[in-house]
């Protein structure tokens, strides 16, 4: 147990300020992940075959329709993810009648942001490791 | 009131009551989050930093690769290219040191606080998170404005013609 007081109002309005902001970045995130979900449901055929039309995209029809849909998918589930453990966190730190915050909700909340944070970096370095490998590859196959 | 004399009060000067303390669990959730922070900080800012110097490294070979085709880059089309990326960097600079400096806070002062005990220092430390957090929020806010002002504008002119 430590000293830390969590009565101090500007511990509250720190934790209670954090949280409101995190759901409202979590609520746009999943409202817009939403929104490219449905557009992408409706007209994905129809994008991968004008975008195929493109020089700079004509690889696109040579992966095909489904995997490419497939792809989309794991990609926006990721950040659908990310926009749920946001909004977890901003959900959890609610400050009581009494303006504090309780030691399970900070648990509870900081476990949530310490899960976003991990699976960003794992994005970040997954990013970095296809970023360096992909022109690799590339130089490789031409060799 | 300073932080000094904040820590040396403990919180009576403000009025608090010597009630809920943070517990164990709490603390290292708190730490935990913080230290997973602090390397998604490290490796984003090593990520950003290969991918703006990438281009300024192309600059060099772009404008060798002119020359040797014998279409050179002229000394005004260099400086024209490293004033538009210097011009672009200073844009990224202004609009992400703020966030950076507060996230580094959070994941800097946190720790340092709850280890140390110091009241002051951890709430300095959430309050640099609740700043990043409000930062990207309200940015995202005005960058959403700015794309529905732009599509309402596109669907009035197309509507116009």
């Amino acid at each position: 147990m430590s000293d830390i007081q969590l009565s101090d109002p500007r511990l509250v309005r720190a934790l209670v300020g954090a949280a409101k902001w995190s759901r409202i970045l979590a609520i746009i995130s999943l409202v817009l992940i939403g929104l490219f979900s449905l557009a992408m449901l409706l007209a994905f055929g129809a994008i991968v075959a004008m975008l195929s039309t493109q020089p700079q995209f004509a690889g696109l029809a040579a992966i095909g329709t489904v995997p490419l849909a497939v792809l989309f998918g794991v990609y926006l589930a990721i950040f659908a993810y990310l926009a749920y453990l946001g909004l977890r966190f901003g959900t959890a730190l609610r400050a009581d009648r009494d303006r504090v915050i309780s030691n399970a909700a900070i648990e509870e909340g900081f476990g949530h942001l310490a899960r976003f944070f991990l699976v960003s970096l794992v994005l970040i370095v997954l990013g970095f490791v296809g970023a360096l490998a992909v022109p690799l590859l590339m130089v490789s196959s031409l060799g | 009131m300073t932080t000094d004399d904040y820590i040396l009060d403990d919180g009576a000067g403000l009025g608090l009551s010597r009630g809920e303390t943070l517990s164990a669990g709490a603390a290292a959730a708190i730490a935990r989050a913080a230290r997973f922070g602090k390397y998604y900080l490290y490796a984003l800012l090593a990520y950003l930093a290969i991918s703006l110097l990438t281009p300024l490294l192309g600059i060099g070979a772009t404008a060798e690769a002119f020359e040797e085709a014998g279409d050179g880059l002229g000394g005004q089309d260099r400086a024209a290219m490293l004033g538009g990326l210097i011009f672009v960097y200073a844009m990224i600079l202004a609009l992400y040191l703020y966030p950076t400096i507060m996230f580094w806070g959070f994941t800097h002062k946190t720790p340092a606080g709850l280890a140390a005990d110091a009241q002051a220092t951890v709430v300095e430390g959430l309050d640099n998170l609740r700043s990043t957090v409000k930062y990207i929020g309200v940015f995202t806010l005005v960058v959403l404005a700015f794309y529905a002002v732009a599509a309402a504008l596109i669907v009035a002119v197309g509507l116009a013609q």
